[in-house]
């Protein structure tokens, strides 16, 4: 295993456990999640930013199903102890920091990046911490959330133009 | 000249994710590409919403959004997309493919702007775009082959053609898609 993975999987504080299984539920997350952007639209004046983060979501969540699907990548939980179960869909990509990171892209020309960010960065970790992805998993994400935003800009391109 | 230092700075970038890949795997250069997309989403950040003062941060910020970007552009959005798109095969391909995917997208879409710049045939379907600058594109990204065979021609082939296209989304994005999807079907 890399040593990123191996020293984020290798910590062991059973608050963060507790605080990381709550969202690994995908509901909660985005429970969570939506909350969050009604703060932070209601802080900054971001509310037409709603409809083309859903749609953002849509194409992540998309995405995910489809390249767990293709590549088929097994979790490091498959062959190491995992602080949660061990899901039972494939490693690449983290379906939570697809979704976390494509937020937080999506904004990164509004006020609230940095708080987006740093949830995505947050989450990424969290999946580390669990033993339930690999850095590199983790990376992809990232890169895949890229994509995501891509085909909502195709399909929402005002808001692009505008944001 | 500007352009031709612009398109260095990219070359540079993706040069040393290649390297990175070579001598010391995937893993670090995903960390080096993570690392770095990370710095430019918050350098977009900091640009967008700081005036520009004296400071030493503003800059470094302004120096390198004159190397990194076209003036017209919005800030970092190039190296960003660029980045992106050097990500997506590391992670997802092979080291093999990764290496001849991550030549494709430095290398060809250099050659393909530089060459195209001073070219006057324009492609039907994309009058922004040249038949030298498509060919160049091909030519050069051809050599992909020497890592990972008669593959990386065709994706080569197809890259140069998507590069060429114009789909309202960064072309760094698009070409490094097209090579992931021709890498991973053949």
């Amino acid at each position: 295993m890399d040593p990123l993975t191996s020293f984020f999987s290798g910590m062991d504080f059973p608050a963060l456990t507790a605080a990381f299984s709550l969202i690994s539920n995908e509901y909660i997350a985005l429970l969570i999640l939506a909350a969050i952007f009604a703060a932070t639209a209601f802080l900054y004046r971001e509310w037409d930013a709603a409809g083309f983060l859903a749609l953002v979501v849509a194409f992540s969540l998309m995405i995910s199903v489809g390249a767990k699907g293709l590549l088929a990548q097994p979790r490091p939980c498959e062959y190491l102890p995992s602080k949660i179960p061990c899901p039972e869909d494939s490693g690449l990509p983290s379906g939570h920091a697809i979704v976390a990171f494509s937020f937080a892209i999506a904004l990164r020309h509004r006020k609230s990046f940095p708080i987006y960010l740093a949830i995505a960065l947050l989450v990424a970790a969290s999946r580390l911490y669990l033993g339930v992805h690999t850095f590199t998993q983790i990376a992809a994400s990232l890169a895949l959330s890229f994509v995501a935003l891509a085909a909502a800009v195709l399909v929402y391109g005002r808001f692009y133009e505008r944001g | 000249m500007r352009e031709a230092d612009r398109q260095l700075a990219h070359l540079n970038l993706g040069l040393f994710a290649l390297l990175l890949l070579a001598m010391a795997g995937p893993f670090w250069s995903a960390v080096y590409v993570f690392l770095v997309l990370i710095i430019l989403l918050l350098l977009t950040y900091y640009a967008t919403h700081h005036a520009k003062k004296s400071t030493l941060l503003d800059n470094v910020v302004y120096a390198l959004l004159l190397l990194f970007e076209r003036p017209q552009d919005r800030h970092f959005e190039g190296a960003t997309w660029y980045c992106a798109g050097l990500l997506l095969p590391i992670t997802v391909l092979s080291p093999q493919h990764a290496a001849a995917a991550i030549f494709i997208l430095a290398a060809g879409d250099a050659a393909a702007t530089l060459v195209g710049r001073h070219s006057k045939n324009r492609l039907p379907y994309n009058k922004r775009k040249t038949l030298s600058g498509l060919l160049a594109f091909f030519l050069v990204s051809s050599f992909s082959y020497l890592v990972a065979g008669y593959q990386a021609i065709a994706a080569s082939a197809i890259c140069a053609l998507v590069e060429s296209a114009n789909l309202r989304v960064d072309d760094n994005l698009t070409v490094s898609v097209a090579a992931v999807i021709v890498f991973s079907l053949l």
